[in-house]
């Protein structure tokens, strides 16, 4: 129901984003001068698809503690009127706490007063009702905190996962240029603002709203010119929002960004750890560390002063005009003056100004007035959250740059060869392949090779959609792979990766990454093909042995191997090998090979290497040169090419083998 | 890696040393309490001026001066008052309350119109986040000139607090021998030094500015009581007990806050270790089209995360709702015995409020005081994460200093390791008796098959990891561990994977010495074999390589390292598998460049490669940890051993 009634309000929020999305993944810039009282509000109504789900919960836990407030001011009405006009003067107790009492209202209410020994005897029953009716109260909040915080983070946790979605579709391309500090820092501090939508939009907002249009009603009531007083206070607030708005959030942005980039500075020390250490660049690790500390503190102070004198000149905005109210009132009632609605007021006692009415009155105008200020400091709090939205979003609005077309085919099985045709691709700063043109057949080994830079990683990331080739085409099954969907086809290709990328998880779970449902028999038969299987067991746990991110517990060979074991276990009709045989020895080269050999019978396989030995077990050579195909065909046909790419290539590596049978 | 669980003795050394940590900034840190007591004496005296405009103004009161209960250095103003006119009077107290609003930031008959100078930012429902306004911490009761100072010094400090921590423990981190990275993920590196330093001012601020305000509170407090209402002691004990009631019932709970405030920084480390991991292998992530699966992940280790947050938000609940029932019970209590001496008249009604206006008083400080230590818990399981790693045994002990005070050491002769062995931490042997001797002028290779300890001996060689046992000797002496960072300087290291820093690739290249001239960079790369590439960018030297170099192929990146090594021109070079990603041509030049280079220095190569090993004057040939043949090409030939073999399965 409420969803229906909700509806114009998400359709507004995509016609929104939709007005945002950037169509490349080059991030927009946040410029707070540019950012609008509507662009704030807009960016928390964008929050509102995560708190969607949990809209039932938000307004159960809204409603208990609307009730929680209720049950509260009615024991405290109950038990004040008990202990002050009951026991402590002597007057009848009311209607309504003698019910609640089980008193005798012939006693208790129709008297003219009290006598002591019922004075004694309540005692111990207010406090018997104060313990039982605080004690359910606390519960009762207590519990409800529990819930609320329950709620929020099912709200932070929606967010964070399309933050995290999305940067998984996000291209190379994006992750070449971002960090995962700044990840880290978007994904907790940033998207946590989501959070406080609610009580930043819509709770506090209407609380405050409306204790200040009580409390000027009271004060029109006594004095319709003082009433105006209290409302001129909103000008000099909105002026001074208005000044410090946008000092406020490039205050606020600066030091989300400060603090990313240390997020991230730590990150990439501990990254290249080994680097620092044999450089003996400690000490210049650590002062660039801290110079960056210090500026994210520094970013930090200045956010948090810019707030704190705000908050302070909105306060100077309320208290002044109050003093001059206040001071007016005590004048009034010093000369008894008549207040304006008396007709009403003397109900109240309050026909004329004295002591109890200036009393309520500057209660009621102090309300009021602190209502504005506080409206005013919430709204500054604001834009710290309003810009830590807008980072989050600054990721969401990017567009992948690898999309699936429209109407994009599935991609059940692969039934032909590959083929390359013409491709054409550069990086923003460089070409790589003029017109690259082959054919990779399905059932045989293909072995990529070229010089180092000479594009043969980049290759097989265009075949897995990893990056968009410019001109050309790649097919499989006769379409183009841009026809089906980015998933689908890379689902169907698996990449041993070229540095040897574990994961912090057991060996076991880092064989079976790319397939968690693989049985350990299927793991163990993929390392038996990847020749990890011995030195698998060898280790302490066996498979079960825990790998940390950068382990040096395994040597970089045995790490490959991993890696193979993980690509094997994926069984995908295509199989890419990125120097699978770099840091391997000869013999288990060898072993690999043919064993990856006989287990690839249906597959295609590319093998990217230098290594004339792993080359030879190919029964297809690419060589690439220059952005093209140098030379293309098997092993024994190349060979005989006088003046071929990979002939040359080939003599080199003979050479050095003859200086050493010369030797 | 769980860490052990907090004991409460522990728990009191983690306090007492946070508390010796600050010491440092004491100065500071004693001008903040002097300025926080200093607030109180404000809040005590504002209502003075409420309190005049009633008794001048609305009542209009001529009592003599001496009847008023107003402090001496009020008396004055209140002359001045009593002889000029209501409006007039009306005006002057209007100028008194400007002033105080510009000094105090506060005005008003009960001090009630108060601001504070606090700038509290919104945080969300988990720890990281959540330790943000701790690192950030700034308060004061009031504000005005009085206030805004009060907290800009109060931000100072911590600010200063927290970054001398942040940099001691990621100094720390990077003195620690690299055996301690193998199962340490990064993201846990991450939140200690970010969300787990910023709980040093949560303690320090709790322990030094709070108990001076409560105590200041609870003593003037009590005395005044004893002085008006001494028959009713009641009052006094009741509210001074909810001090040792609290302390005893939430004794309890502050283990528990203690245990899961321990676990959500675990969990909270752990998830950011899965998006650490995630973000820096995306290739791997989506090359192998997990994504699915590698979101889930994220999914349950956030999700977990929250749900750790969440019992410590049960306990905290737990603690403050016993706290609850404390104070409410003591004020019934107190209200039963009250009642008796009302009843029967002893006291006015006026007095009623009095009396719980001073009992509130106490029994606010007194809880406060009783709850501190479950406050504190919270921050001790951040601390102690903090302090486990500054306390690690560094195994080399090394002293980090500035670049200039490494100790000069010069090495003549070699480095020879004696039967020695080395064993990870977790108790696989990696090395056993082995004996190396590589001295300067030569060119040393290491070879043999995957997983035979060729990168744990290379790494045994400028100290990167120390023996376990046997003799590791520089220049035929054992080496001070201070020395070791000397050795250090001496070494160029190219790692089998190497990193590659968000810098350009003039500074990535001159890592290995900062002063190195343009030309000397220029001519490193041209050896290394990655001049022509640069050369082709468009910015050249200056291009900024982004995040881990991921601009380039895995050669490019190692014919980086390469040139980095060459252009630290270092006496000793040791290479690992440096041309596993280089094409032939390459690896010839670079093998001749390096005999070249040998004159007078140290080079050491592990290689797979038969035409680089061969080039060596030495072969050490390892199996399963051991070294089983070496000597040169030649003699290892003639002996027909397992090297042989080797080198017949290679030229095949």
């Amino acid at each position: 129901m409420i969803q229906r009634f909700l509806f114009p309000l998400q359709s507004y929020i995509r016609r929104s984003i939709a007005g945002f999305r950037v169509q490349s993944e080059q991030m927009r810039q946040i410029e707070p001068e540019k950012i609008h009282f509507s662009d704030v509000v807009g960016i928390f109504i964008r929050g509102w698809p995560y708190i969607n789900p949990m809209v039932y919960h938000a307004i159960a836990f809204i409603s208990i503690a609307v009730f929680q407030l209720l049950w509260e001011a009615f024991w405290a009405f109950t038990i004040f009127s008990l202990i002050y006009n009951s026991v402590l003067l002597d007057q009848a107790v009311g209607a309504l706490p003698a019910m609640i009492l089980f008193l005798d209202p012939d006693v208790w209410v129709n008297v003219e007063s009290l006598t002591n020994e019922q004075r004694f005897y309540l005692v111990p029953m207010v406090v018997m009702i104060a313990v039982v009716s605080g004690t359910l109260g606390a519960v009762i909040d207590n519990a409800n905190n529990y819930y609320r915080v329950w709620v929020m983070q099912n709200i932070n946790q929606n967010l964070r996962l399309h933050l995290m979605s999305q940067l998984n579709h996000l291209s190379l391309k994006f992750h070449a240029e971002s960090k995962a500090g700044d990840a880290i820092y978007r994904l907790f501090q940033d998207s946590a603002m989501v959070t406080q939508v609610i009580q930043a939009l819509v709770i506090d907002p209407f609380l405050i709203i409306m204790r200040f249009f009580i409390g000027l009603a009271v004060v029109f009531a006594f004095s319709p010119s003082l009433a105006l007083l209290v409302v001129l206070t909103w000008v000099p607030m909105v002026i001074l929002a208005n000044k410090m708005s946008v000092k406020l959030r490039f205050g606020f942005k600066e030091a989300r960004e400060r603090n990313a980039a240390l997020t991230s500075n730590i990150q990439e020390s501990i990254d290249g750890i080994r680097t620092i250490k044999v450089n003996a660049l400690e000490a210049e690790h650590q002062q660039r560390f801290e110079q960056r500390s210090v500026d994210a503190f520094h970013a930090a102070h200045d956010a948090r002063v810019r707030l704190l004198l705000f908050s302070f000149f909105a306060f100077l905005c309320a208290a002044i005009p109050l003093a001059f109210i206040e001071l007016t009132a005590a004048y009034f009632a010093f000369i008894e003056a008549e207040t304006f609605l008396r007709n009403i007021l003397i109900g109240f006692g309050f026909a004329v100004w004295n002591l109890g009415s200036q009393d309520q009155f500057r209660a009621r105008a102090r309300e009021s007035v602190n209502s504005v200020q506080n409206l005013l400091t919430l709204w500054g709090r604001a834009q710290d959250m309003a810009m830590g939205l807008n980072r989050v979003y600054q990721i969401l609005d990017l567009t992948p740059e690898i999309e699936d077309i429209p109407r994009a085919q599935q991609l059940p099985d692969i039934r032909s060869d590959i083929q390359f045709n013409h491709v054409q691709f550069s990086y923003p700063e460089r070409e790589v392949f003029r017109d690259l043109h082959f054919t990779a057949t399905s059932g045989e080994i293909t072995a990529v090779m070229g010089p180092t830079g000479s594009g043969k990683s980049t290759l097989m990331l265009l075949l897995l959609r990893m990056f968009e080739f410019q001109k050309g085409d790649i097919r499989i099954n006769n379409r183009s792979i841009r026809a089906y969907h980015y998933q689908d086809v890379r689902d169907k290709v698996t990449l041993a990766t070229q540095e040897n990328i574990l994961f912090s998880m057991t060996v076991k779970e880092n064989i079976r990454y790319s397939r968690p449902e693989a049985t350990d028999a299927e793991v163990m038969e993929a390392a038996r093909i990847a020749c990890a299987d011995t030195f698998i067991e060898r280790l302490p746990n066996g498979y079960d042995t825990y790998l940390g991110e950068k382990s040096t517990k395994l040597s970089t060979g045995q790490r490959q191997r991993l890696v193979i074991a993980r690509a094997i276990v994926k069984d995908t009709p295509i199989l890419i090998l990125d120097e699978p045989t770099a840091s391997l020895d000869a013999f288990t080269e060898r072993r690999i090979m043919g064993n990856i050999k006989e287990w690839a019978a249906n597959r295609t396989v590319f093998v990217v290497t230098h290594r004339l030995s792993t080359i030879r077990e190919a029964d297809k050579i690419v060589f690439i040169r220059d952005g093209v195909v140098a030379d293309f065909g098997s092993h024994d046909e190349l060979i005989q090419k006088e003046g071929g790419g990979y002939k040359s290539f080939v003599d080199a590596e003979l050479a050095a083998t003859n200086r050493l049978a010369a030797g | 890696m769980a860490e052990a669980r907090i004991g409460g003795v522990l728990a009191i050394q983690t306090v007492i040393r946070a508390m010796r940590y600050s010491l440092r900034y004491k100065w500071e840190l004693a001008v903040k309490g002097m300025t926080q007591a200093t607030s109180i004496f404000w809040i005590l005296v504002l209502p003075l001026t409420g309190k005049a405009i009633v008794d001048f103004i609305v009542v209009r009161d001529t009592a003599p001066i001496s009847d008023t209960n107003a402090p001496f250095f009020f008396l004055p103003f209140i002359e001045i008052a009593q002889n000029i006119g209501v409006f007039e009077a009306a005006i002057f107290l209007g100028v008194v309350f400007i002033l105080m609003l510009l000094l105090v930031g506060a005005y008003g008959t009960d001090g009630a119109q108060r601001n504070s100078a606090v700038a509290w930012l919104a945080e969300g429902e988990d720890l990281a986040t959540r330790s943000e306004n701790a690192a950030n911490n700034m308060h004061s009761l009031v504000s005005g000139l009085f206030g805004l100072f009060e907290s800009l010094w109060h931000i100072r400090v911590a600010h200063r607090l927290n970054h001398t921590l942040r940099s001691d423990i990621f100094q720390c981190f990077k003195a620690h021998p690299l055996t301690d990275f193998q199962d340490r993920a990064i993201g846990d590196v991450v939140y200690r030094a970010m969300y787990d330093t910023p709980q040093i001012s949560n303690i320090i601020f709790n322990l030094w500015v709070g108990p001076i305000t409560s105590a200041v509170n609870l003593i003037t407090t009590i005395l005044v009581m004893f002085v008006i209402f001494r028959n009713e002691p009641v009052v006094v004990w009741g509210a001074i007990l909810v001090g040792p009631l609290n302390f005893f019932l939430v004794l309890y709970f502050a283990k528990l806050a203690r245990k899961y405030g321990t676990l959500a920084r675990e969990a909270g480390a752990k998830t950011t270790a899965v998006i650490e991991e995630g973000m820096t292998n995306v290739l791997a992530v989506q090359g192998l089209s997990d994504t699915a699966y590698y979101t889930d992940r994220f999914a349950k280790a956030s999700r977990y995360s929250f749900a750790r947050y969440r019992q410590v938000v049960l306990v905290s609940i737990c603690g403050s709702f016993t706290s609850f029932v404390i104070g409410a019970n003591m004020v019934y209590i107190v209200f039963y015995f009250l009642a008796i001496p009302f009843i029967h008249g002893d006291y006015s009604p006026g007095d009623w409020f009095v009396i719980w206006g001073y009992y509130g008083a106490i029994a606010v400080s007194a809880s406060w005081l009783g709850r501190l230590w479950l406050t504190l818990q919270e921050g001790i399981a951040g601390m102690h994460r903090v302090f486990s790693i500054l306390d690690r045994d560094q195994e080399h002990v090394e002293k980090l200093t500035v670049a200039e005070d490494i100790p000069a050491l010069n090495i003549e002769k070699g480095i020879e390791l004696k039967d020695v062995s080395y064993q990870y931490p977790d108790g696989t042997v990696a090395l056993q008796n082995i004996n190396v001797e590589a001295n300067v002028g030569e060119m040393i290779a290491v070879a043999g098959p995957t997983g035979a300890g060729k990168t744990t001996l290379v790494y045994l060689l400028p100290g990167l990891l120390a023996p376990t046992s046997g003799e590791f000797l520089v220049d035929g002496r054992t080496l001070p561990p201070d020395q070791i960072r000397g050795l250090r300087s001496n070494v160029a290291f190219v790692f089998q994977e190497t990193s590659i820093f968000d810098d350009t690739i003039a500074n990535n290249i001159s890592m290995g010495r900062r002063d190195a001239a343009e030309s000397e960079i220029l001519e490193a790369a041209r050896v290394a074999g990655i001049a022509d590439f640069v050369e082709s960018l468009p910015e050249k030297y200056n291009t900024n390589l982004g995040r881990s170099g991921a601009k380039l192929s895995v050669g490019q990146k190692q014919r980086v390292a390469i040139a980095r090594a060459l252009v630290s021109n270092k006496p000793i070079l040791i290479l690992d598998e440096p041309t596993a990603a280089l094409d032939p041509n390459t690896e010839n030049q670079l093998v001749s460049n390096l005999l070249d280079a040998r004159e007078g220095r140290l080079v050491v190569v592990v290689a797979h490669r038969l035409s680089t090993i061969r080039a060596a004057d030495r072969i050490y040939f390892m199996d399963e940890g051991r070294i089983i043949e070496s000597g040169s090409h030649v003699d290892l030939l003639d002996q027909q051993g397992t090297y042989a073999s080797f080198v017949d399965l290679q030229t095949r």
